[in-house]
């Protein structure tokens, strides 16, 4: 025993690093589980709490410039708007007499942004919503330009919001004009990427890409951003889109949280499925008893 | 006492480093002031005290910065137990307030980056050698000319 506590001390060093980097690689491996969730929670709690106490200092650069974008955004949204409620009336007709059902509205909750937390590629925003204002992971975030995010963790009072300029997100996306579907992810730099898209398929420089009717999370339709410029793959028949997000992420200040439950949704269809698969499991091996 | 110090100094340079990081980031990229003061650490306390440091202080960072639990833990860990063969107790001082301390940092940002951005692209689509480069690189250079205003500030009390 005493030859040993000899041999750990004289190798302290090493016997530290190898204690740190298992202890290290058995967080990295329960990082993603619920289980750390707590933790997550009572971090965004802590520093939303610290980033509002001094969200409220302007910035009188960038609320001049915004003054007068919002001056121009409001001129061009109230022609947009007569637009608008013109062609729901035509579309609310049409699917009327196509016999489509008519699409589920959002609702949507207005959010300040307190802080952002820009460390490592794993952007962030924190919003002033949480629990207590019926805020869950995984619920869309959205500016009148575009796709914010998504929730990630929130604590009774702030929820921390995935920015699309984190590694850790992929959106199912597709190309407006085309439906060219694919999915986005961001690797750094300013834009967007949507990866190995067929060469055959129709896609162009200015393209309008959208969430796709298949993302999980997202509700299909919402601005993503447009096409850059595309990327050829030398010996390949894909090549990367590279897309330039709709919403100026750093310097967003107000966001929309639309608090439909998408993922509930569909997981209450898919257990809705599972237990009629199970009933005629059931009435069919009853069936075969007889 | 001194290590309470040292924990005190982490934790704020670590709020610092996630509240106004941004505000010094150019196209993305941020110094890592936390880094900055491991290197420190190790080069006045030793191997041990940097692993440990670089171990707690990385933790609380993955904690608050939302980052993947234990990456940054990880590599800072990796960085101080790298720079620790460095640690000379007779010319502490000196290698504190010379370029030793700029050619460490380099080194530890180097370790440090490079493991990070390996644990957080691995299992994903994204290509580890361009992430690295644009930001392990980069970023790693950007931390060394942090690094320069607080040798700048030891060698001026030398002279004083």
């Amino acid at each position: 025993m005493r030859r040993f506590l000899d041999f750990l001390i004289a190798f302290k060093e090493y016997v530290a690093l190898t204690v740190f980097v298992a202890a290290s690689l058995t967080m990295i491996a329960v990082s993603r589980t619920t289980d750390v969730m707590p933790l997550r929670a009572f971090a965004t709690g802590l520093v939303g709490a610290i980033q509002s106490t001094y969200a409220w200092i302007p910035n009188p650069i960038s609320l001049s410039r915004e003054n007068r974008e919002l001056e121009a955004k409001s001129i061009e949204l109230a022609a947009e708007v007569g637009r608008l409620r013109r062609a729901e009336v035509e579309n609310r007709e049409l699917r009327r007499l196509l016999g489509i059902a008519p699409r589920p509205d959002w609702t949507l909750v207005t959010a300040e942004v307190v802080g952002k937390t820009t460390t490592f590629q794993r952007n962030m925003l924190t919003i002033n919503l949480g629990a207590s204002d019926s805020m869950f992971p995984g619920m869309a975030v959205i500016t009148d330009a575009g796709l914010v995010g998504r929730i990630y963790a929130t604590s009774e009072h702030f929820s921390l919001v995935q920015m699309l300029f984190n590694t850790d997100l992929r959106i199912a996306a597709k190309i407006a004009r085309t439906r060219v579907e694919g999915i986005i992810t961001w690797e750094g730099g300013p834009s967007l990427m949507m990866r190995d898209v067929p060469k055959a398929l129709d896609v162009q420089r200015g393209d309008l890409v959208v969430s796709s009717e298949y993302s999980s999370f997202f509700p299909a339709d919402v601005a993503i951003g447009t096409v850059d410029s595309i990327a050829p793959s030398p010996n390949s028949l894909t090549r990367h889109v590279m897309v330039r997000p709709s919403v100026d992420f750093f310097r967003v200040e107000h966001v929309y949280v639309i608090r439909k439950d998408i993922t509930k949704e569909r997981e209450h269809l898919l257990l809705e499925e599972k237990g009629q698969t199970e009933e005629k499991a059931q009435t069919d091996q009853k069936g075969a008893r007889k | 006492m001194q290590y309470l110090i040292y924990s005190g100094l982490g934790v704020l340079l670590i709020i610092i480093q996630v509240l106004v990081g941004r505000f010094l980031s150019i196209a993305g990229v941020s110094p890592d002031f936390l880094l900055i003061f491991l290197v420190w650490v190790t080069m006045r306390e030793g191997q041990l005290v940097g692993e440990i440091g670089g171990f707690t202080l990385g933790l609380v960072l993955d904690i608050v910065s939302s980052s993947i639990l234990g990456a940054q833990a990880l590599s800072k860990t990796a960085a101080c137990f790298s720079i620790g063969y460095f640690f000379n107790r007779e010319r502490v001082e000196q290698n504190i307030r010379n370029w030793p301390f700029l050619l460490l940092t380099l080194l530890a940002s180097v370790i440090n980056n490079f493991l990070y951005y390996f644990l957080i692209t691995r299992g994903s689509a994204i290509t580890f050698g361009d992430f690295a480069f644009r930001y392990g690189a980069v970023g790693a250079l950007y931390t060394v000319f942090i690094a320069i205003f607080p040798l700048l500030y030891w060698s001026r009390k030398r002279t004083y």
